[in-house]
């Protein structure tokens, strides 16, 4: 799960251009087949931004910071019920 | 609040870090509130495992139940026949199973002899727990209505003989809660599967929190508990979005009764990622310890490990554990010869009195409720060189 979300997160930034919005949106286009609500990318949004500042303080270079905290989204959005379990 | 919430922002370090999440549109998660709020007993009370008070007041606070696989013999062991010596060799019309052939009766092949100042006979298989005998309440009616060793298995777990029915640890757990949250509220030491496999420690129709969490001896008693998160900070950060995502996923569907509890078992599991740790390891556990339970120093598994961890499980007030001893294929159903018993028994005697006498100089055993049984006994019928089941004694301890 760990290796995978680092590919995927990888793939999306690649595929996104490097542009969170967009690659917010194809992460749950992806992996939940649906696109994410306004809420969602918003909170993906605040929550991308919490972890590359919370790794940049600790002295993190940006572009690591980055990547780390698409990794920890990938990792959120892997672990969802909504993702684990068909309904 | 604009201001507050400025200073909260402000503040350095891990919780001004997870406030800033929670002051901004994230929701307040289980996780963070537990966080902040310091374990506080409010938080503790809406917990779907919170600890409830019985029907009635009761003396133990939680249960060790040990189950054998196989049907062991009662009259070998705490069931004392002296007819049946006598009657070796001769043919009574007592049948295996379900027949009713002319079998040939076979004695005990161990001798009995009284135990403790009660002088309850037990006979040799069984010489440390012969020791213990004052403090054990022997039940020698139980009976079972089935031959089948899966089927006894499932009905003495289950109540049901056929149809798979919540486990006992499920419903005492779902009757009582659980004192530490942190743990799962019944735990199943299993090295191997017994009789009817998880349906003895299923949850069923009840809540998916009260199921049974296996645990395997050996160098990693539970699956993955080694966080692989960079960090501890980080995993709760995730935690906590999961968690608002996942609320707001079961918002839409609140008939699914597994939702809520796949979403708590992530809290169960953050926390067990510390906790769990501390129950498996051995090393703080006196010499003196590991002897009285026939442990080795370092050993990480076989039954006295079992016991030895059982004692830690209830230490830190978790519900229910049950041991497994023997597995569907490797148990105490001695047709060929009925001597093997003896290294059946010779496992879990020690192991099951050293239990007995730790959780009495600790002073837990007053809380404690030890059950040992089996799915059933045996007949004394001789079946080719040996003997075969039906009724059975079960036995309470504690």
């Amino acid at each position: 799960m760990h290796d995978l979300s680092e590919k995927f997160a990888t793939r999306l930034l690649k595929q996104s251009g490097g542009d969170d919005a967009s690659a917010i949106r194809l992460l749950f286009e992806l992996s939940l087949s649906r696109p994410a609500s306004s809420e969602e990318q918003h909170q993906s949004a605040e929550y991308l931004a919490a972890v590359k500042a919370d790794a940049m303080s600790r002295g993190t270079s940006e572009s690591d910071a980055r990547r780390e905290s698409w990794q920890s989204l990938v990792r959120v959005v892997f672990r969802l019920n909504e993702f684990v379990y068909i309904d | 609040m604009a201001k507050q919430m400025k200073e909260q922002n402000a503040q350095p370090g891990r919780r001004g870090f997870i406030r800033s999440m929670t002051a901004s549109s994230l929701m307040l998660p289980g996780i963070l509130s537990e966080l902040l709020a310091s374990n506080g007993h409010a938080a503790e009370s809406a917990h779907p495992l919170a600890a409830r008070p019985p029907h009635y007041p009761a003396k133990a606070k939680s249960v060790i139940f040990i189950f054998s696989n196989g049907g062991v013999s009662h009259m070998d062991t705490f069931d004392y026949k002296p007819k049946l010596f006598e009657a070796d060799g001769k043919a009574t019309g007592i049948g295996g199973g379900l027949s009713n052939q002319q079998r040939v009766l076979l004695k005990p092949l161990w001798q009995f002899r009284p135990g403790g100042q009660c002088g309850t006979l037990v006979s040799d298989l069984f010489p440390y727990l012969r020791e213990q005998m004052d403090d054990i309440c022997l039940i020698r009616s139980m009976n079972s209505n089935d031959n089948e060793h899966y089927n006894a298995t499932l009905g003495i777990h289950t109540g049901s003989f056929f149809f798979s029915r919540p486990g006992i640890g499920a419903w005492v757990s779902y009757g009582l809660g659980t004192v530490n949250q942190n743990l799962p509220s019944f735990f199943v030491l299993a090295p191997q599967m017994p009789y009817a496999g998880t349906q003895i420690f299923n949850n069923d129709f009840l809540p998916a929190y009260h199921q049974g969490v296996r645990v395997i001896p050996g160098k990693e008693p539970i699956a993955n508990l080694q966080p692989r998160t960079p960090s501890r900070d980080l995993q709760r950060m995730e935690l906590g979005l999961a968690e608002a995502f996942n609320r707001k996923h079961q918002a839409l569907r609140t008939t699914d009764k597994d939702l809520p509890a796949r979403i708590q078992a992530f809290e169960t599991a953050f926390s067990m990622q510390t906790e769990a740790r501390d129950v498996f390891d051995l090393s703080g556990e006196s010499a003196e310890t590991h002897e009285l339970y026939g442990l080795k120093p370092g050993q990480i598994d076989g039954f006295a490990w079992q016991c030895l961890v059982a004692r830690r499980l209830v230490e830190r007030g978790v519900r229910f554990v049950e041991l497994v001893d023997g597995s569907s294929s490797h148990n105490w159903d001695q047709h060929g010869d009925m001597s093997e018993h003896a290294k059946h028994a010779k496992n879990i005697d020690q192991p099951i009195a050293g239990l007995l006498k730790d959780l009495k100089q600790r002073g837990m055993l007053e809380e404690t409720l030890v059950v040992w049984t089996t799915e059933f006994g045996r007949t004394p019928g001789v079946d080719g060189t040996k003997d075969a089941d039906t009724t059975a004694p079960a036995f309470h301890l504690g």
